[in-house]
């Protein structure tokens, strides 16, 4: 009995003890582990392309504060301010909220983002990486940067229409590492399709401008600010077939194509603000996943991935002579090509490129329709 | 006195002639002309970077590669005529509404192939490799710019 009481104690003092003991080396475990978190987050930013989209084009811009004008068939975006402001930025998000935007495409009061912005490529981030993501992110200093409001056509003024495309189109299963295919493919598959949402752009869209990822980096006639954007699969001429590793190594870090030319475009600002600043390692693995993929023609004979003298010969190839013809009714041939041109683009552009939307319904892809209406001025 | 006439109507005849020619330089032809010198630094630059990364080795030709580079990059200037921006180009009009940014990049350019060359010449592989980085961007930067892409 008389015992109890500094049994009592003693115990106490353990359970003190091994109180302090646990909460310490936690605190030094977690401050470890926040440091490399930080560092990995920094690291993903540039991975996951933020810092393209989320900046301003103009000199003085800060980094990641927002305001890039983003034009697309569906209309003009503004990108928001990423920073921490209360006001205009990502003030008070946590970690769930991060995670259902990345992930999910939901802005904290749960309504749906338009798909300008690549949550379908970031659904596949891993947990790690989207708290990694999160935590530099809330480290910036927060910058007051009110940015304009996006310029769309009417039935896309509310963000709620997209509930509807994404139970048509989004898939939101994370990355699942192929057990057949080596580390660096699969970690390059992690970074082209997900992370560095190369698809985003260079996979041709579908008439509602989902991803067709059965074309998986196929070229996108209508990329981004109206560029056409070239197919990255193996064909060796409207492709990167010729490319070698190196020369895709040494694309990505620099921005140098095969025949000594420097790129512009917007690939270039991708390269400044992504691919050079990834870890050589990583680089190799996006090059061993690119050279990985089959080859597929584009349907659309714009803009293949420059080898020698591209733009004189592109122009020249482009929808064949036919472009200059004055003939009104297409010859077979071109209205095939036509025909797969106004398919690949979204229906916003069929007007303008002059597609005969009597033929262009889903429905009529038989090849008595394609022959009986495709009278376009235009081939 | 005979001889120094004769002289005289042939230089004139040569002056007119290379006058003739020079006015005789159409938008097409300077176009063509830019594309080629273009193309030239593009296939020095194409061999260079085989070199310096060590897919072929002729290192003894890296400076004849430098070399080319830095005569053609200060030739760059004066290949961007008025009159130039239309036809069958991909150059930007912005070259000509903001021809002092234009040259100052031209000027950047020049001086990072300057730095690149001296590298070479020190025989110094790191400062080499920096330096070629800072060309590229400086190509880069201006194709970005002022060049128009796919379209």
């Amino acid at each position: 009995m008389s015992r109890r009481p500094w049994l009592r104690v003693e115990s106490r003092l353990c359970a003190a003890l091994l109180v302090w003991l646990s909460v310490s080396t936690g605190t030094a475990a977690s401050a470890e582990q926040s440091a490399d978190r930080m560092e990995r987050g920094r690291y993903l930013i540039h991975a996951g392309g933020c810092i393209s989209c989320h900046t301003a084009d103009r000199p003085d811009a800060i980094p990641l504060a927002g305001g890039r004008r983003l034009e697309t068939p569906f209309g003009v975006f503004y990108s928001p301010n990423l920073t921490p402001d209360p006001k205009t930025g990502l003030g008070g998000w946590t970690d769930a909220d991060f995670n259902a935007a990345l992930r999910h495409g939901r802005a904290p009061d749960g309504s749906p983002y338009y798909p300008v912005f690549p949550y379908p490529a970031y659904a596949g981030m891993s947990d790690r990486d989207v708290a990694a993501i999160a935590a530099w992110l809330r480290s910036l200093p927060p910058v007051d940067n009110p940015v304009p409001a996006h310029e769309l056509p009417w039935y896309l003024g509310s963000r709620w229409v997209m509930l509807g495309w994404n139970l048509l189109f989004f898939d939101s299963r994370p990355f699942t590492a192929d057990p057949a295919r080596d580390t660096d493919w699969n970690r390059g598959a992690y970074l082209v399709r997900h992370l560095g949402h190369c698809g985003e752009c260079h996979t041709p869209r579908n008439l509602l401008g989902a991803r067709d990822d059965s074309r998986e980096l196929a070229g996108n006639p209508d990329g981004p600010d109206n560029e056409k954007i070239p197919n990255i699969r193996q064909d060796r001429d409207g492709g990167i077939g010729r490319w070698s590793i190196e020369d895709l190594l040494l694309f990505l870090e620099m921005g140098m194509l095969p025949d000594g030319d420097f790129t512009g475009s917007s690939m270039s600002a991708v390269i400044d603000d992504n691919t050079s600043h990834l870890t050589a390692d990583d680089r190799r693995a996006i090059a061993v996943y690119l050279q990985s993929l089959a080859p597929l023609d584009s349907p659309y004979s714009g803009a293949p991935a420059r080898t020698a003298h591209f733009h004189h010969e592109s122009r020249a190839g482009r929808h064949g002579s036919g472009q200059q013809s004055a003939v009104k009714v297409c010859r077979p041939q071109q209205e095939q090509e036509k025909w797969q041109e106004c398919l690949q683009r979204t229906w916003f552009r069929w007007i303008a490129i002059g597609c005969s939307p009597a033929c262009m319904w889903p429905s009529s892809t038989d090849p008595g329709c394609k022959h009986r209406s495709m009278h376009m001025a235009s081939c | 006195m005979r001889r120094s006439r004769l002289t005289t109507l042939l230089t004139l005849a040569t002056l007119a002639f290379a006058g003739n020619s020079l006015a005789a330089t159409t938008p097409a032809d300077a176009i063509k002309y830019r594309k080629a010198v273009m193309s030239a630094m593009a296939a020095h630059t194409s061999a260079f970077s085989l070199i310096s990364f060590g897919r072929v080795e002729h290192q003894g030709h890296m400076l004849a590669h430098v070399d080319a580079l830095a005569v053609l990059g200060t030739q760059l200037k004066v290949l961007f005529p008025a009159g130039t921006g239309t036809g069958d180009t991909d150059a930007l009009p912005l070259i000509w509404q903001e021809q002092a940014r234009f040259g100052e990049l031209l000027t950047a350019s020049e001086k990072s192939t300057a730095d690149l060359r001296a590298a070479v010449a020190a025989g110094d592989k790191a400062a080499t490799m920096k330096a070629f980085k800072a060309v590229g961007d400086s190509c880069k930067g201006c194709h970005d710019r002022y060049r128009k892409e796919n379209d």
